[in-house]
């Protein structure tokens, strides 16, 4: 069943709507403030009297593309497109500026292509078989799970862990103002009503990876774009070696991938943050993480493309939203008058399948679409710092406003750059800020209702075996950087 | 220069007391069988106090790096600070078409850093910016940008 959807999207009209949404969805993953998940939303209504089959296909492209699309503004510019790809940032941006920006962005693409069609192809035939077992995790395992994610990327941070520990903790601050999840008791929003929904993402990427860059460059005088050569680019400009040396990089990064994909609730913002951290931690050379090395984009890109396929398991195994944009996929079901849940693989295979083989067409879609693009990306790079950065500018402040449709979501945007410039006074990293904000509100909301659940029994984040392996994995994380040194005194008295 | 990290943790130890001692007044729901509203502050608060207290005494005994500004980008990143702020006030009060050529123009000088800046093509891209921004977020993606109190 699947490969006879597979073949009836391979209709000139279909391969014209797929082909427009993905370039679409590019752009939007590419333009600061806006992305992949904003397209889905805008053209949701549209889909409102067409045919199912047309009307999914639009909003997968539009997805698929979108979460590509990320990583041609980390690579260029050094601003993330969406969430997703904030760690693509942290090498895709140092490698371009080193001349290599063709090579860069021919990783992004591969990498995100391999990520999208194989956790997709891994969703199209183990979805139900996955799928009963998340049923068996429960709020201990998410708490559990966050908790270690946070402290990994905090203890792999530069610097003393002190100020990786110290940016979690600010970020799970911020991510407290607000209404509390569970009561809704409001919290810090000192009668301000804009605060009652708390802080919004995009003005904390926006301020602390955009406004403050373009700020403290400007400050320091670094007012310089990379030389680009785009003379002679031979295939995706990546040689064989560079996917070899990093194939255990792009696995493990595709598996976590996959894996933080299908739990509700996170997607991709969180899978690249964790891939990177993990990436350097498993590095003979973790010093050349940040300053372009290539491991870091395959872990990125690869994890948070192969997150599309791990979200799409939840959703149509169970009817529940892996993150943000298949929660807005389950309401276009619903409109459409099916029922997301356990029954819909039996009551709509052909919907099912259809969906499965959409995100595989429009990942190819995506690869050659951005293939031919990558010859011209780079031009951007040719237009003057003043003239570039200054639009950006403009378009940052316009992303943040069009996410709240507030202006005070831009005076959040000044805040946070204020603080990403704190930060960078006192070299604190900010990873482990950004991670812990995305993923504060659900640390906070499954430690409570596992709490509840067991009537206030601590014990159970401790006895489910699950639970108790993602806390110890999180200790040994805060205790690696005291241990480490230890052993290493010890090995080098054995070997004097 | 040991002092900044110093210094440092002893602000964020005292921002994480504050933010303890904000967090007492959060309401708490009568029979809870769960922490409550006021664990996660409580733990955000303490932990950065920890974290601060244990930033600045380890500043005692390391060193702490070059500074990360002179004098002069500390002025450039006021300057740039205060014509974002102002650009903020402007589409609160007089909206996107009126503020964003004037500011466009002004990040594109002030962003040149001093290099020599062709005038009129600056002002073509500020006008150019603002026009398809403007066309395409209303008329395409029916986004409405802001309109000013003002008007």
């Amino acid at each position: 069943m699947f490969f006879t959807e597979l073949l009836g999207l391979l209709n000139p009209l279909s391969i014209l709507i797929i082909f427009l949404c993905t370039v679409v969805g590019i752009i939007f993953g590419a333009i600061p403030g806006l992305s992949g998940g904003l397209g889905v939303s805008l053209l949701l209504p549209l889909t409102f009297g067409m045919d199912d089959a047309l009307s999914f296909t639009m909003l997968i492209a539009v997805w698929v593309g979108g979460i590509s699309g990320g990583f041609i503004s980390a690579t260029l510019i050094g601003i993330p497109g969406a969430p997703a790809s904030i760690a693509t940032c942290f090498d895709a941006y140092p490698l371009s500026q080193k001349g290599e920006t063709v090579r860069a962005l021919g990783i992004g693409i591969l990498a995100s292509f391999a990520g999208t069609f194989l956790s997709c192809l891994v969703a199209t035939f183990l979805s139900p078989y996955i799928a009963d077992f998340a049923m068996k995790l429960g709020p201990w395992e998410y708490f559990s799970l966050c908790f270690c994610a946070i402290t990994l990327v905090a203890s792999l941070s530069k610097g003393s862990i002190f100020k990786g520990m110290f940016a979690a903790f600010l970020g799970i601050f911020l991510c407290t103002i607000g209404v509390a999840p569970l009561d809704g008791a409001y919290r810090f929003t000192f009668g301000n009503i804009y605060l009652g929904g708390g802080l919004d993402m995009v003005a904390l990427m926006l301020g602390i990876y955009a406004i403050k860059q373009v700020a403290s460059d400007f400050a320091k005088g670094q007012q310089e774009l990379p030389d680009v050569n785009t003379g002679k680019i031979s295939g995706f400009g990546v040689k064989l070696s560079d996917i070899f040396d990093n194939i255990k990089i792009i696995v493990q990064s595709f598996l976590i991938g996959l894996w933080i994909g299908f739990l509700p609730g996170m997607g991709s913002g969180l899978s690249n943050m964790v891939a990177y951290a993990q990436a350097k931690s498993g590095s003979k050379h973790p010093e050349t993480f940040g300053k372009g090395e290539p491991g870091g984009i395959w872990a990125s890109e690869t994890s948070n493309n192969a997150s599309v396929g791990g979200a799409l398991i939840p959703m149509i195994a169970l009817g529940i939203p892996g993150d943000a944009v298949t929660a807005l996929l389950l309401s276009g079901l619903m409109i459409h008058g099916l029922q997301p849940g356990p029954l819909l693989i039996s009551s709509n295979p052909q919907l099912v399948y259809l969906i499965f083989a959409a995100v595989m067409v429009s990942a190819v879609f995506v690869v050659a679409e951005q293939f031919f693009g990558m010859r011209w990306f780079p031009l951007l790079l040719k237009a003057p710092y003043h003239y570039l950065y200054g639009v950006i500018l403009v378009m940052c402040f316009i992303g943040a406003y069009t996410s709240t449709n507030t202006t005070f979501n831009i005076l959040c945007v000044l805040f946070f750059a204020g603080i990403g410039i704190m930060l960078d006074v006192f070299k604190i990293p900010t990873s482990p800020l950004i991670l812990a904000f995305i993923l504060g509100p659900k640390l906070e909301e499954y430690f409570r209702k596992g709490v509840s659940y067991a009537k206030g029994d601590y014990t159970q984040f401790f006895v489910r075996p699950i639970s108790a392996l993602f806390l110890l994995v999180a200790l040994i994380c805060l205790l690696s950087p005291y241990i480490k040194p230890l052993l290493g005194k010890k090995k080098a008295a054995a070997n004097p | 220069m040991k002092n900044r990290d110093l210094y440092g943790g002893i602000l964020f130890a005292i921002f994480g007391a504050l933010v303890v001692s904000t967090a007492m007044g959060i309401r708490m729901p009568a029979n809870l069988s769960e922490p409550g509203p006021r664990l996660f502050p409580y733990i955000a608060g303490g932990g950065m106090t920890i974290c601060g207290i244990g930033m600045a005494l380890t500043a005692l005994k390391e060193k702490t790096g070059e500074a990360f500004l002179d004098k002069k980008g500390w002025i450039n990143l006021g300057k740039a600070g205060l014509c974002m702020f102002i650009y903020y006030l402007a589409l609160e009060y007089v909206g996107f078409l009126i503020s964003t050529p004037f500011f466009t123009l002004t990040a594109i000088l002030l962003l040149a850093s001093g290099k020599k800046v062709n005038k009129i093509m600056a002002i073509v891209v500020a006008l150019l910016t603002t026009g398809i921004l403007y066309v395409v977020f209303q008329n395409v993606f029916m986004l409405f940008l802001p309109a000013g109190k003002l008007f």
